[in-house]
């Protein structure tokens, strides 16, 4: 069990006492429909499993309502069929940290009102005020979190302090393998220049830094075994020893793990990482907006996240921690501060010219 | 019928109902409906044209008008398309980074497209190597096997396209059949996948059917009494083959290098699992450009450039093979 426990008492009592006053609240009076079902348009899979499990069921036995899960397996798909739906179709939806600011943007979500949200202290404050939800407003609540790190395999590389100059050392030419996505290439060149991947700025020059990430790219190009496409490539990659150290997913490095792979290591490198997280919100023109105010705050109780997040394979963005917790491969001890978000407005003024760049560098004609 | 009550008691507007549901349901079209649209062979026949002609609209023409038109529409912020006219994404495509006097191209579209006609060569001339001694065989062979060795030919198709690559993975891969049988061989090098080479044998392995199937259709139509006469008349075996069989067997070649030549250039799955860094081929290109760029118009118009260089090629392999004359003899 915990090593805070004391800490997790008392955040324990606040939340019980938080569900209680919620529900007394509940009972006074609120501005929703009065059906008593919710939508929950969520992950599938084993995703869904877990929210049913450990968040849904005991919501709809506590608050004495029905919820209705429906699923998507792409951001993109969910995005257009809130899109093209009549507003009020869909409760909580769950976007990813990548299609937060379209959300936002295209008008999709509904601000969420964080003051009647009891539990919403429990988040750590990096997930109260994400950069990647733009204004004022919180429109997502973050759920759990992870990193796009670094793999490596400890029967060829020794390290106690992995760094992402791994992926730029000749020793291991040929043994490399990244992801083939021009965006995260640069962020990861930036960081492991020391740049800051959301300006690139070199003395204050976009120019020079970029100068200098593309020559890092073109330089790692060399020494690349394969550029992976799929979560299912990477695991091959790392799986069949094909290459022993590179960009991940900490979850699948988990699973490898699990399957009696020891000796595959995940790790945030100490120049940082590219974080994402899996956030709840509530679509445009929600009949259930209390409702679903009042969801977002049970599952944030340290009771329910703990045990909801290991089965998950990803850390919770609230400050509960348990051993199980720690174990995870993208746990960050600094409570998600190690954990870089991308500026996405930067990226959409730029990603085509460096697309097209990352071409050139694979053609041989950078 | 039901019953209706006293036909006393019924309107007038009941009655002409009834006639005309009887109507319906005593036509001979609905009563045998084989019968009746055998009977009206022009119905059927603009019936079957029809649905075939309705499914390539939907399906083929509709979206190729729709890519057609996204690709002269300018990007706009955050993936979204701008409905106003632009030749831009042609330009980006065609003319970006080529200096046509010091024959230096450095556009990226040019050069990858080069790459994958190269590649698709390579493999064409492969499996044509490697195809044509099967086709021929079986086209000639009145063995009772036939059906067997045919069957095994077409056998791959029942596994899906992702697993025969993930399969040729495991034959290529560091602890792979081939690398296992080197090293009994008392060889090191194990270093066989993602590279040119692995990208190649494996469209070579999941295209050859693709040669060897037409080969085998227009050699078995080939008459015995040809090539009897062929020898009668003291033709040798080789000279029988150079002068009788050989042009004979063209239509086939012909269908079985342009499916291979067409599949292979436009192939997404090999260089994508197979091939190493530089392994870029232009159906990864384009869905790079349409899912991690969102830049459906540019996108759009590297597709729309790809299909009218293979139009063009193949019109131009029509002309130099002539085509028409070769299947008109050969159905």
């Amino acid at each position: 069990m915990s090593r805070h426990s004391r800490r997790q008492f008392v955040r324990g009592t606040g939340a019980l006492s938080a569900v209680g006053i919620t529900a007394v609240a509940g009972c006074l009076g609120s501005d929703d429909d009065d059906d008593g079902t919710l939508g929950l348009y969520s992950w599938g899979g084993s995703t869904q499993e877990a929210l049913m499990d450990h968040v849904v069921e005991p919501f709809e036995a506590e608050y004495d309502v029905e919820v209705e899960a429906t699923s998507f397996d792409n951001q993109d798909s969910m995005l257009s069929n809130i899109r093209s739906s009549p507003e009020g179709s869909y409760d909580i939806v769950m976007p990813s940290a990548e299609r937060t600011y379209e959300a936002v943007q295209q008008d999709l979500l509904e601000p969420i009102r964080t003051e009647d949200i009891d539990t919403w202290n429990n988040l750590f404050p990096v997930f109260q005020d994400l950069a990647l939800d733009p204004g004022d407003d919180a429109h997502v609540a973050p759920l759990y979190y992870g990193t796009i790190g670094m793999v490596y395999n400890t029967d060829y590389i020794d390290t106690s302090s992995p760094s992402w100059e791994l992926l730029w050392d000749e020793e291991y030419e040929d043994r490399i393998t990244v992801q083939d996505f021009a965006m995260l290439r640069v962020f990861n060149a930036a960081l492991s220049l020391g740049l800051d991947p959301n300006t690139l700025e070199s003395d204050g020059s976009y120019e020079d830094g970029l100068e200098m990430v593309y020559d890092a790219m073109a330089e790692q190009h060399e020494l690349v075994r394969t550029y992976w496409g799929s979560g299912q490539e990477q695991v091959t990659q790392y799986q069949e020893e094909s290459s022993y150290v590179g960009t991940g997913w900490g979850g699948r490095i988990l699973a490898l793990q699990d399957e009696g792979y020891d000796q595959l290591e995940y790790a945030i490198p100490e120049e940082g990482a590219k974080g994402w997280s899996d956030m709840l919100a509530i679509a445009k023109g929600s009949e259930n907006r209390e409702l679903a105010e009042q969801f977002i705050g049970f599952a944030y109780q340290d009771e329910v996240i703990q045990d909801l997040s290991p089965e998950i394979g990803y850390p919770p963005a609230t400050g509960v921690e348990t051993d199980e917790i720690e174990a995870l491969p993208d746990f960050d001890p600094s409570g998600g501060e190690g954990l870089l978000f991308e500026d996405p407005e930067f990226i959409d003024e730029h990603e085509d010219e460096w697309m097209d760049t990352f071409d050139a560098i694979k053609m041989g004609e950078y | 019928m039901s019953g209706d009550g006293e036909p006393g008691t019924r309107e007038p507007y009941a009655d002409r109902w009834l006639a005309v549901r009887s109507r319906i349901l005593n036509s001979p079209a609905l009563m045998n409906p084989v019968h009746w649209l055998t009977g009206r062979k022009r119905a059927l026949a603009v019936a079957q044209a029809g649905v075939g002609i309705f499914w390539m609209m939907l399906f083929l023409l509709a979206p190729l008008l729709y890519i057609f038109t996204i690709s002269f529409w300018q990007t706009g912020a955050a993936g979204t398309m701008v409905q106003e006219f632009t030749l831009e994404n042609y330009y980006s495509v065609l003319l970006q980074d080529v200096s046509l006097t010091g024959f230096d191209v450095g556009n990226i579209y040019l050069l990858v497209l080069w790459q994958s006609l190269k590649f698709g060569i390579a493999v064409t001339a492969i499996t044509l190597v490697l195809g044509y001694v099967p086709g021929y065989y079986l086209g000639r062979s009145d063995s009772r096997w036939l059906p067997v060795l045919l069957l095994l030919i077409i056998l791959p198709f029942w596994v899906p396209l992702i697993v025969r690559y993930y399969a040729w993975m495991l034959v290529l891969g560091e602890s792979g059949v081939l690398s296992w049988a080197i090293e009994l061989l008392g060889f090191g090098s194990r270093n066989f996948l993602y590279n040119d080479l692995a990208v190649i044998s494996g469209l070579v392995q999941v295209l050859l059917p693709f040669m060897i199937l037409p080969i085998y259709n227009s050699v078995s139509k080939i008459e015995d009494s040809l090539l009897e006469s062929a020898k009668t008349m003291g033709a040798n075996p080789i000279r029988t083959f150079y002068e009788v069989s050989l042009p004979l067997s063209l239509p086939g070649v012909v269908a079985g290098c342009i499916l291979v030549f067409i599949l292979a250039v436009g192939s997404f799955l090999a260089p994508a699992l197979l091939g190493g860094p530089g392994d870029q081929m232009i159906a990864n290109l384009i869905e790079r450009t349409f899912l991690q760029g969102q830049n459906w118009p540019l996108a759009s118009a590297m597709s729309f450039v790809y299909l009218v260089v293979l139009f063009v090629m193949i019109t131009a392999f029509n002309r130099f093979v002539s085509l028409d004359e070769l299947f008109g003899e050969g159905s």
